[in-house]
This record gives C-alpha cells, sequence and structure tokens, in this order.
C-alpha cells in the first residue's frame, strides 16, 4: 500500500493534507514560540530535579519519578498501574478486532477498524499529547 | 493542573522530561527551543495522523465520501 493510495487516492493529494495540517499547527502555536516558560513549565521544566539532573538525579530516575519528578510511589498516583491493569482488556481488544477483520462481512470490517482507531486515539492521546506538553 | 493542586503524580512522561533535560543541558532554561521543540513534534503528530488516516482509508472499509 503507497502512501497517498488511501484517503487522498494521490500522492500528491497526500502531501497536500500533510502541508495541510502543519500550517494549521503553525497557525495556531506559531505566536507561542517567543513566549517565557508559564504556568505548568515552571513546575515541569524550570523547578524539575530531573531536568536539571545533577547528584541524587540519575538520567534513569525518569522511571520511577512522574513529571514533575515526585517519586512515583510516594504519590497517590495511579497511572503506571492503570496501563498495567488496561494492558489485558486492549488485548482483547486488538485479538477480537484482527478476528473481524479476517470475515468477509462489510460490516465487522469496520467495526474493526472503529476498534483500531479507538484504540490508536487512546494510545496517542497518552503519548503524544504529552510530547506537546 | 489537578495533578499539581493535589500534590500528586498523576502522570508518567519520561521521554518528554528526557527532552526537557538533554534541552535543558543544551541551552539551560531559554525558552525558545523548548517552544521550537514541542511545536514540531506536535506538527509531526499532526503528519502522522494524516498518514493514518490515508492507511486506514486504503483498508478499503471506509466509504469513500468519508
Amino acid at each position: 500500500m503507497p502512501p497517498g493510495g488511501g484517503y487522498w487516492a494521490t500522492p500528491q493529494g497526500l502531501a497536500a493534507a500533510v502541508v495541510a495540517v502543519v500550517g494549521v499547527t503553525l497557525l495556531c502555536y506559531g505566536n507561542s514560540v517567543r513566549g517565557e516558560l508559564v504556568w505548568d513549565d515552571v513546575p515541569a521544566i524550570v523547578e524539575n530535579r530531573d531536568v536539571r539532573g545533577g547528584p541524587g538525579n540519575p538520567v534513569a530516575a525518569l522511571l520511577w519519578r512522574d513529571f514533575w519528578g515526585f517519586e512515583l510511589q510516594s504519590s497517590i498516583s495511579h497511572k503506571v498501574v492503570t496501563h498495567a491493569r488496561s494492558a489485558p482488556y486492549i488485548s482483547i481488544l486488538h485479538a477480537a478486532s484482527r478476528k473481524a477483520q479476517a470475515t468477509a462481512v462489510p460490516l465487522k470490517r469496520f467495526g474493526s477498524v472503529v476498534v483500531e482507531c479507538a484504540l490508536s486515539l487512546i494510545n496517542a492521546s497518552d503519548t503524544l499529547r504529552h510530547s506537546v506538553g | 493542573m489537578m495533578m499539581m493542586m493535589d500534590g500528586g503524580a498523576q502522570s508518567w512522561r519520561p521521554l518528554t522530561t528526557l527532552t526537557f533535560r538533554l534541552q535543558y543541558q543544551l541551552h539551560e532554561l531559554w525558552p525558545l527551543p523548548y517552544h521550537l521543540l514541542n511545536l514540531a513534534l506536535h506538527a509531526l503528530t499532526t503528519v502522522l495522523v494524516v498518514l493514518l488516516a490515508d492507511h486506514l482509508a486504503s483498508l478499503w472499509v471506509l466509504p469513500s465520501f468519508l
């Protein structure tokens, strides 16, 4: 399946869509790049010991400290636990959707795409949203 | 912001913090590069969504008018 052979039908159409979304992104956020570090940037970056590093703050500490540099275990955090507990359900959904994808019934195949979309969105919103901060 | 009000850790984003850490070593607290990298990553995300949509459509299960 070559890029551009799907929704946008042609590579040119796909390229136009890519240019469009990047353009809108720049329009939306371009005026913020000259701003200061504000609001949650302060605890997340300026006052975060894991950002500054130094003695007692190895890179590996990122694995057991949260976004603000606090110990995961010392807080009420359930973020990691939530991931671990939801994993089996995610697997079941994936398996069901793969099975549906293999059938010849269009409605089932469409349902499979819906499920995969939802799972991708959950995954993407969890990882990519955070990269935007 | 509730997560901060609680004083608790309700978010775990090690890769994000890693980028902050690397950037801090490069240019300390100069805000511009932080914003630029975030903007670039967000733009990349939007491109990935477009590619995902294109790929899903290619599976021949979405009506062409969508």
